[in-house]
C-alpha cells in the first residue's frame, strides 16, 4: 500500500488525463472497496459505493489542494460521506450473513481447519461492527483501508493524538469483543 | 501502556518489519493489540466482481471524457444520484456552486458589503465556515428535472398530487413540484442549465415549468409563495428563453443574472440585484432593476422604482420607527423583516434600499450577537454560599432568583460563572455550573430535528446518541426546533442528556477540541467568526475550547465567542466593559492589576469598551494579561425626531425638545413641519455638548425626486459640497427657494458624480 501519492498524477488527472485517472483508480479501488465493505457488509453496494465515490472524486478534483490534505486522506472523506449518506438513508445496518464474511476464504484445505477459520473471520467481522462509530472508523481505516496515522487523523479532522488514542482503544475493544465472543461459542 | 508505545510498533509492523520481531520484548499487553492489529490486516473479504470493476473502471473514464453517466448506486435507487457530469460542466457548475453556497443569504444579507456586491468568492471560501472540500456537488440529470443539490435542516418536497415529504440532498423535482423549507433550513435547487435556486428559510415555491435546456429556448417559471430565495441564472443565448420567478404582488424576468427575492408575511415582495438585470412587472407596469438596486412590491400596485441597495452589520443604538445600526439610521415599517429581536446594544446586520431623497429603508435586520457589553465569565473555586451571594475565588457574586446553578454545587468545588456587571459594580451571576472533567465536554444546542432514530438523532447536522437515560419531550416530530443538551465523549460522540422543544430561536454553546482554525471547526462542527466574535489568543488545533453562538436563519452557525476551556489551575477571567480610569485602572468597577506582563492593546482612553482577559487570583484581586480596545467611547450621540415647529435659530421637536442650533452651523436643508431628522451632538474641545449636524432623513410630506435638477414641485437636486471638500460631497433634495443660497456656497445643481 503506498502512503504517498504521486502528487503528478494526481495534478495529470485533474488536468484530463485519463491515464493518470484510470492509475488513481487502480491504485486505490481494492484497499476502498475493502474499507466500504467492511463498513457495510454487502458486497453488492460496496461495489457500488467504490464506483461513486471514484466519480466524486472525479467532479472534486478540481478544488483538491494537496497542501491540504494527503491525497489518500481526501479520497477517504469522500467515501466516508457517502457511508454517512447511506446510513441515515438506509438506517441502521442489517445483520451480517455468515456466507458473505466468509465469502473471500480459501475454498480448500482440510474441513475442520477451514470451519474454525471461518468462524474466527466472523467472530472478527461482529466484534468490529460492535466497536462504536468512532472506534470502528478509526479501526477500519488504519488497518483494513491501510492509512496512515497521519491519513486517518485527515480523514476523520481529528488530531494525531486523538488517532493514537482512539486506535489503542478501538484495538482493546475488539480485542475484548473478540474474547467474549469465544467465551460466548464455547 | 501509552498509545505511542502502541503506535511504535504498528509503525514498525506496517514499515514491513517482521511480526514476531516486532512482537519479541513486548509487555503481553501491547502484543496482543499488535496481534489484534495484524489480523485485521488479514482479514479476508468477498472480492469485488471482475466484471463491475470493469464497468466501473471505463464509467470513470467515460466520465472523464464528458460522457454523461449515471452513478451505481443511482441504478440500485433512481432517487438519488452521486455525480456524472462532464468535467468541464462539473468545474463551471461547481465555481457557481461554491458562489452559490457560500453567497446565498449569507452576503446578500449577512455580510454586508457596503457596496451590496458579492464577494470573491474563493476569498469567501477561505474565510467561511462551509468551506468544504467534500460539499455535495451533484447534477440535474435532464431538462425538465431539478436536483435538490444541499439542503439544510428541515426540507421538505411535495410532487403532483402527492404530499408534502422529507427531503435530502440528491432528490428531484419536476414541474408541478413544490419545495419548502423550515426554519434555520435552507435548500438549493440545481437546473440542468447551471442555474441555481436556493431557498432560505420559511421559504416555499413551487416550479410552475420546467424546461433548462441548454440547446434551445429555456422556459422556468418559479412561484415564490414566502420567504426570501437567490437565484444564479446562467447566461442564455437564445432571445426566447424565459426565467421568470412569480410572487402573490408582481413577477421578475432576467436572461442571466443573480438576484434574490423576498416575500414577506404580508405578501409583499422585493427584488434585489447583484449582478445583471431584472425586468419586474406588476399591476401591468415594468420596470428594470440592475446591480446593486432593489425594487419592492406592493399587492395590486406598480413597482416602485429600482433604488439603490445599501447592506451591513454594526451596534444597535436606537430602536423604533428609525433604527440606527452602526451609526446608519434606517426606516423601519411594516415590511421590515427584523430577525431575533435585536434591542440597543446588541450587533445586528441590516439590508436595505435607499429612496429618491436619500431615505434608508430597512428591508430585513438580523440580530447576530447580544451586547458584549458589561458581562464576564471566569472559572474558578467556591469559597462561600449563600441564597443572596456567592464568594467564587475571592469574587463576591450576586445571586438572583433567576441565576442558573447547576444543582449540588458545594464550598471548594470548582464552577465556571457567567454574568454581567450591573450598575454599582455588581456582579450579577447570571449561570454558575460545575466543571466536571470526567464526565466529558459539555454541549447545549439549538437546532432542527432532521432524524429521528431508536439510538441516534441528527440535530442541524449534528448526530447526537440517544439513551435510555435521555430525558426527550414528548411528541417531538422531524423539523421540530430543539434544544439538545449532553456531553461530548472522549471517542467524539455526542451524548445527549436532554432534548426539549423551543420556540424558534437558536444558540449554541458546547466545549471540544479545536480541529481547525480556518476555517473553525470544533469536535467536527464547523462554524463562522467575524469581527465580534471574541476570540482567546494562543488558541490552537487540539487545544480544548467552549464556543458560544447563534443559529443563522439560513441555519449556519456563528460564534459569539471562543475561550480557553481549562486554564488549570490559573482561575481566567474574562470580562468586557468601559474603562472608568486608567492608571489605577478601574473598568466596570473592577479594580485591574496591570503589570509589565500586561498587553495593552489599542490606544484605550477614559469612556472606551475594552476586553479584559487575566487570571483571578486568591483574594479576588484580577491580574490583566491581555486589555484590548474593543470600541472607542463614542460621545457623539445621533438623536431621531421630528420638526414641531421652526424658526430658522429655534427648533422645537414633536417629543418636546428644544434645541437652538449654534449660528455656524449650516443647514443643508430647509426644515419644516414633520419632518424627520437626525441630530448629532458631540462634545467641544471643553466636553460640552453641541450640535455638529443635522441630516433630514425624510420629510413630512412625499418627497419628489426631480433628477434634472430643476423640479417641477418644489423640489430641487443638488450635489452639497461642505466646506468645498468634494470627498463630502453627497446628494440632496432641497426646496426650489433655498437653491441659490447652496448656490452661493459652492453647492452644484443635480446629483453629485
Amino acid at each position: 500500500m503506498i502512503d504517498i501519492v504521486d502528487h503528478d498524477t494526481v495534478e495529470r488527472a485533474r488536468r484530463g488525463d485519463s491515464q493518470a485517472l484510470g492509475r488513481l483508480y487502480d491504485e486505490n479501488h481494492a484497499a476502498l472497496y475493502r474499507y466500504l465493505w467492511a463498513r457495510l457488509q454487502d458486497r453488492k453496494l460496496a461495489e457500488d459505493l467504490t464506483g461513486d465515490v471514484f466519480l466524486r472524486m472525479l467532479e472534486a478534483l478540481p478544488r483538491y489542494r494537496p497542501s491540504d490534505v494527503p491525497f489518500r486522506a481526501w479520497l477517504y472523506r469522500i467515501a466516508r460521506n457517502l457511508l454517512v449518506d447511506h446510513y441515515r438513508k438506509a438506517g441502521i445496518r442489517q445483520a451480517v450473513p455468515l456466507q458473505e464474511t466468509s465469502a473471500g476464504l480459501p475454498t480448500a484445505g482440510a474441513p475442520e481447519p477451514l470451519v474454525e477459520r471461518i468462524l474466527t473471520v466472523e467472530r472478527m467481522h461482529q466484534a468490529l461492527a460492535c466497536l462504536d462509530g468512532a472506534l470502528q472508523e478509526v479501526v477500519s481505516l488504519r488497518f483494513l483501508a491501510g492509512l496512515s496515522l497521519r491519513e486517518t487523523a485527515a480523514t476523520l479532522g481529528k488530531t494525531q493524538a486523538a488517532v493514537k488514542a482512539l486506535q489503542h482503544r478501538g484495538l482493546a475493544a475488539l480485542r475484548l469483543a473478540f474474547s467474549e465472543g469465544l467465551m460466548n461459542d464455547e | 501502556m501509552n498509545d505511542d508505545l502502541l503506535q511504535q510498533q504498528l509503525a514498525r509492523l506496517e514499515a514491513g518489519e517482521q511480526f514476531e520481531s516486532v512482537l519479541n520484548g513486548l509487555p503481553a499487553e501491547v502484543a496482543e493489540l499488535v496481534r489484534t492489529a495484524a489480523a485485521l490486516r488479514d482479514l479476508p473479504h468477498p472480492p469485488p466482481a471482475a466484471a463491475a470493476l470493469a464497468r466501473q473502471r471505463q464509467r470513470l473514464l467515460s466520465a472523464q471524457k464528458g460522457e454523461k453517466t449515471m452513478s451505481d448506486s443511482s441504478r440500485s435507487s433512481r432517487r438519488r444520484i452521486f455525480g456524472g457530469l462532464s468535467l468541464a460542466g462539473a468545474v463551471g457548475l461547481l465555481l457557481v456552486c461554491v458562489f452559490v453556497a457560500l453567497g446565498a443569504g449569507v452576503l446578500l444579507f449577512r455580510e454586508g458589503a457596503d457596496d451590496g456586491l458579492v464577494k470573491d468568492p474563493d476569498e469567501v471560501m477561505a474565510n467561511s465556515p462551509l468551506a468544504d472540500p467534500f460539499a455535495s456537488t451533484l447534477d440535474a440529470p435532464d431538462p425538465q428535472t431539478a436536483l435538490l443539490q444541499g439542503s439544510r435542516g428541515q426540507v421538505e418536497i411535495q410532487v403532483v398530487g402527492g404530499i408534502w415529504e422529507s427531503a435530502a440532498a440528491g432528490e428531484m423535482i419536476a414541474s408541478g413540484g413544490r419545495l419548502r423549507t423550515g426554519p434555520l433550513s435552507s435548500a438549493t435547487l440545481a437546473l440542468y442549465d447551471g442555474c441555481l435556486v436556493t431557498l432560505g428559510s420559511d421559504t416555499e415555491v413551487l416550479i410552475a415549468q420546467l424546461d433548462a435546456r441548454r440547446d434551445g429556448p429555456r422556459v422556468i417559471e418559479i412561484v415564490q409563495v414566502s420567504g426570501e430565495t437567490f437565484h444564479v441564472v446562467a447566461q442564455s443565448t437564445h432571445l426566447a428563453s424565459v426565467y421568470e420567478v412569480f410572487t402573490p404582488s408582481g413577477s421578475g424576468r432576467v436572461q442571466g443574472t443573480v438576484f434574490a427575492v423576498t416575500v414577506s408575511a404580508n405578501q409583499e415582495s422585493s427584488f434585489s440585484v447583484v449582478e445583471g438585470a431584472v425586468a419586474v412587472t406588476a399591476a401591468g407596469e415594468t420596470v428594470v432593476a440592475t446591480a446593486g438596486e432593489t425594487t419592492s412590491l406592493h399587492s395590486g400596485e406598480p413597482p416602485l422604482p429600482p433604488a439603490s441597495a445599501f447592506s451591513g452589520e454594526g451596534t444597535v443604538t436606537q430602536i423604533g420607527e428609525f433604527w440606527i445600526i452602526g451609526g446608519q439610521a434606517m426606516l423601519v415599517d411594516p415590511a421590515t423583516l427584523i430577525v431575533g429581536d435585536p434591542q440597543v446594544g446588541d450587533w445586528a446586520a441590516f439590508a436595505g434600499r435607499i429612496l429618491p431623497g436619500g431615505v434608508r429603508v430597512a428591508d430585513q435586520i438580523t440580530l447576530i450577537h447580544f451586547s458584549v457589553v458589561d458581562t464576564f465569565s471566569f472559572n474558578g473555586t467556591v469559597e462561600t454560599i449563600s441564597d443572596t451571594s456567592w464568594v467564587v475565588s475571592g469574587l463576591t457574586l450576586s445571586i438572583v432568583p433567576e441565576t442558573v446553578i447547576d444543582a449540588e454545587i458545594e464550598v471548594g468545588d470548582q464552577v465556571e460563572v457567567s454574568g454581567t456587571i450591573a450598575e454599582g459594580n455588581v456582579f450579577l451571576a447570571g449561570e454558575i455550573h460545575l466543571l466536571d472533567e470526567t464526565a466529558g465536554l459539555a454541549f447545549n444546542f439549538a437546532g432542527v430535528v432532521e432524524a429521528i432514530g431508536p439510538d441516534e438523532w441528527v440535530v442541524s447536522d449534528i448526530a447526537v446518541a440517544i439513551t435510555a437515560e435521555t430525558v426527550i419531550d414528548p411528541d417531538i416530530v422531524t423539523g421540530d426546533v430543539v434544544q439538545v443538551s449532553g456531553q461530548i465523549l472522549p471517542e467524539g460522540i455526542w451524548r445527549a442528556e436532554a432534548i426539549t422543544r423551543v420556540a424558534e430561536s437558536g444558540t449554541f454553546d458546547f466545549a471540544g477540541v479545536v480541529i481547525s482554525t480556518n476555517p473553525w471547526n470544533v469536535s467536527g462542527v464547523p462554524f463562522g467568526v467575524d469581527a465580534g466574535t471574541q476570540i482567546d489568543d494562543g488558541i490552537q488545533t487540539g487545544n480544548r475550547v467552549r464556543v458560544r453562538g447563534v443559529v443563522l436563519p439560513t441555519g449556519e452557525w456563528l460564534a459569539e465567542s471562543i475561550l480557553q476551556y481549562d486554564q488549570g489551575q490559573r482561575h481566567a477571567i474574562h470580562f468586557t466593559a468601559r474603562v472608568e480610569t486608567i492608571d489605577p485602572w478601574l473598568i466596570g468597577g473592577t479594580l485591574v492589576t496591570v503589570d509589565n506582563h500586561t498587553q495593552i492593546l489599542g490606544e484605550i482612553a477614559v469612556g472606551d469598551l475594552v476586553s479584559v482577559r487575566g487570571n483571578l487570583l486568591p483574594g479576588g484581586e484580577v491580574v490583566a494579561n491581555k486589555i484590548i480596545l474593543v470600541a472607542a467611547d463614542s460621545t457623539c450621540t445621533l438623536t431621531v425626531g421630528t420638526v414641531a415647529a421652526f424658526d430658522g435659530q429655534t427648533l422645537s421637536l414633536l417629543d418636546g425638545q428644544t434645541i437652538v442650533l449654534p449660528p455656524e452651523l449650516v443647514l443643508d436643508v430647509d426644515l419644516a413641519v414633520n419632518d424627520t431628522i437626525v441630530i448629532e451632538t458631540c462634545p467641544d474641545d471643553d466636553g460640552l455638548p453641541i450640535i455638529t449636524g443635522l441630516t433630514l432623513l425624510e420629510e413630512g410630506d412625499q418627497v419628489t425626486t426631480d433628477t434634472s435638477g430643476s423640479g417641477d414641485q418644489g423640489q430641487v437636486v443638488i450635489c452639497h459640497i461642505p466646506s468645498g471638500d468634494l470627498s463630502r460631497a453627497r446628494t440632496l433634495s432641497v426646496a426650489a427657494s433655498a437653491v441659490d443660497s447652496h448656490l452661493a456656497h459652492g453647492d452644484l445643481l443635480g446629483p453629485c458624480p
